[in-house]
């Protein structure tokens, strides 16, 4: 009886450690009528200009196979804060599978080799057993960057991005995606991810409520603060917690005024909403 | 009402809530203010602003940068009327009250406030802290053009409920200033790119600020300073207070925090503040709290500025640039000839000067303006004479530099 118990364990364990598949895809993206071709990782091979959330189980192996459609080799990595959990070759033209080893439950990110590979943009969540009701992935993009990237150098700019985005939306397209825009209820309790996967900091400011950062690896200091406006550094995260108490509709933006443009214009780029319900 | 129904009153309410008025402040907005900035030479410099003020009282004419200081009391219900008879619209976000949808102003999904049109702001005060209020209509243009304030919740000597007592406080209200915004024409310029050339605390910068008594921060042993931060900028303000002042953070946006933190070195971040209690067991004298500026771009300081610490007419070191900072090139008559100007404060004084700038060892003289010399003696860097001996008069000081004659009273 024991045997067959083990034997069942071991089975079930197998099947919830599948594979999940995922493609480095090549589009284009126009910016002050300029088009630049940028790298993305994604859950097909059609691209999206946002990077994919992967979602894996705590405490067992996970498998990635990852496909490198880009027309040289690059290094995927996997960090916890600054700590380096996994680097891996992608060949170009090649699927790999990486054998991602058993990981504790928690927020982690992965990205292509800091350096030139990095200002690629393709950088992302790994998320370890975490169920959270929202993700925000913010991000900005330089395009210098972005060319240099595909000139295979590093930019000699100064950085200067033109284009913000919360889960690869700029605002108003941010009002039209359910996973960004927060539709809520009066006396729900909502907890947001908020994942900074760009170069610089952005100081979040929440309208019509102040909210409760219950985990942070960006300012550890500010866990159990409640805040209406706070940082999350570079490859930093933080959870905040929001029990909304009255209906009405609350923008939600970065504080640096420059992350609230779009092509220079207002309003656009690092804007969502709080959309609470009676 | 009997004494008893008082008592009941104040248990269940508490002292501010049984206290609490109706505070109604009108507003107006402007959009021609000229306010003048003092540069890194000891130089006026103009520059246009769009600024909020009283409407409609004999201080209408003072609007200026930051707008007036909101300061009403924990449990008051504030109303600010605010008139718009600028040529574009405007709005008032209170930032960090957690108002309601109608109040929030922004103009999206609260209302416009047009030329012409006056409109009011309501909420109910009900968490003592720091807090501020600035247009949300183009956010990063109004907001660099000025158009923002400070708005404290007090609770009595306590900084929140009960918690945090000083006797003394002091409110840095940080924000800063590209000059190609405030020329008269702004057309094509890109939101996105916002240049520092003028740090301003409390709408100060520079000798204006070491010259005002009232940006004096004051610290004797056994006082206790609430120092109210206020970031209102598009950089992280690294504040970093002397050793010999203990400090340490006990709220933000408006609410205590779980635990003190002690520390010396405090990064605010663009809308935040902070509440920190300072206190000192020795005398302090000639320190000051630096305050750096960091691209949120590249966190490289830029700009530094300091806030001095119980001295009138402090001496502030010599401004930190970045090289990569993108300063604007003044044209002025000096700088052309190549010669560089005093600084010389405070002026008018009633006892001493302090000048600054010399490029080397420089002979100096005071002459009324009869001609005669009062004073005269070699100047180094900087220089503090003492002119208490002297009659009330007009008086010349005198260098030679460079067989250059410069002058100044």
């Amino acid at each position: 009886m024991r045997f067959f118990a083990l034997l069942l364990a071991i089975v079930l364990h197998a099947e919830l450690s599948f594979a999940q598949s995922f493609f480095l895809n090549k589009g284009t993206i126009t910016e002050k009528q300029a088009t630049i071709d940028i790298l993305r990782l994604n859950q097909s091979s059609i691209f999206d200009s946002s990077n994919a959330v992967i979602s894996i189980s705590e405490n067992q192996a996970n498998q990635l196979i990852i496909s490198n459609s880009f027309q040289r080799n690059l290094t995927f990595q996997i960090y916890k804060t600054d700590d380096l959990i996994l680097s891996e070759l992608l060949k170009t033209g090649a699927s790999k599978t990486i054998e991602i080893p058993s990981l504790t439950k928690g927020v982690y990110r992965y990205q292509l080799k800091n350096g030139i590979e990095a200002q690629s943009g393709v950088k992302g969540l790994l998320l370890v057993g975490v169920k959270v009701d929202f993700v925000w992935r913010i991000k900005e993009l330089d395009m210098d960057y972005a060319k240099a990237f595909l000139d295979d150098k590093l930019s000699n700019t100064d950085y200067f991005p033109e284009r913000f985005s919360i889960n690869g939306f700029i605002y108003p397209q941010t009002m039209q995606d359910v996973k960004t825009k927060v539709n809520c209820k009066v006396g729900d309790t909502v907890d947001i991810l908020i994942f900074n996967a760009g170069y610089m900091p952005h100081s979040m400011h929440v309208h019509g409520y102040h909210v409760l950062i219950t985990e942070s690896d960006s300012n550890p200091n500010q866990t159990g603060w409640s805040k209406d406006t706070f940082p999350v550094q570079k490859d930093r995260y933080c959870f905040i917690r929001l029990i909304p108490d009255k209906p009405g509709k609350y923008p939600v933006h970065d504080h640096y005024m420059g992350s609230v443009t779009v092509e220079g214009n207002y309003p656009g780029g690092m804007i969502t909403m709080l959309d609470v319900s009676n | 009402m009997n004494f008893y129904k008082i008592i009941v009153l104040f248990a269940v309410f508490g002292v501010n809530q049984v206290f609490a008025q109706k505070k109604v402040f009108s507003f107006s907005a402007t959009m021609n203010t000229i306010g003048v900035l003092e540069d890194a030479n000891g130089q006026p410099d103009s520059m246009l602003n769009w600024t909020f003020g009283y409407f409609n009282t004999e201080i209408d004419k003072q609007h200026d940068v930051p707008g007036p200081l909101v300061e009403v009391n924990l449990g008051d219900t504030v109303v600010i009327e605010f008139y718009n008879p600028s040529p574009e619209g405007h709005t008032i976000h209170l930032h960090g009250l957690d108002v309601d949808q109608r109040n929030d102003g922004v103009p999206s999904t609260s209302f416009f406030v047009l030329t012409g049109d006056t409109a009011s702001y309501e909420f109910i005060a009900t968490k003592a802290g720091t807090f501020m209020y600035h247009c949300h209509v183009t956010t990063p243009l109004h907001f660099q053009m000025g158009m923002y304030g400070a708005l404290i919740v007090k609770n009595g000597n306590s900084t929140y409920n009960n918690y945090g007592k000083f006797n003394n406080e002091h409110l840095l209200f940080l924000s800063e200033f590209d000059r190609r915004y405030h020329a008269m024409d702004i057309t094509g310029i890109d939101l996105r790119d916002m240049r520092l050339d003028y740090i301003l605390v409390n709408g100060k910068t520079h000798g204006q600020i070491y010259r005002d008594s009232n940006e004096v921060l004051s610290l004797k042993p056994g006082d206790t300073c609430l120092l109210r931060v206020v970031n209102a900028t598009y950089s992280i303000n690294r504040l970093t207070i002397p050793n010999e002042i203990n400090c340490k953070i006990i709220g933000s946006d408006g609410r205590k925090i779980p635990a003190d933190i002690v520390t010396n070195t405090i990064d605010v971040y663009p809308g935040e503040r902070y509440g920190l209690l300072l206190t000192t067991a020795n005398v302090i004298d000639s320190a000051a709290i630096e305050i750096c500026y960091l691209n949120m771009r590249t966190q490289k300081g830029t700009k530094t500025e300091y806030i001095p610490i119980n001295e009138y007419a402090f001496v502030a070191p010599p401004e930190k640039k970045n090289i990569e900072d993108n300063d604007t090139v003044k044209t002025d008559i000096t700088s052309r000839i190549g010669i560089k100007p005093l600084l010389v404060y405070p002026n008018p004084t009633m006892r001493f000067i302090i000048i600054e700038d010399f490029e080397q060892e420089t002979k100096f003289s005071i002459l009324d303006l009869n001609g005669k010399c009062w004073l005269k003696g070699e100047l180094g860097k900087s220089k503090r004479l003492d002119l208490g001996a002297l009659p009330d008069g007009i008086y010349i000081l005198s260098t030679s530099h460079q067989n250059t004659l410069i002058l100044k009273e």
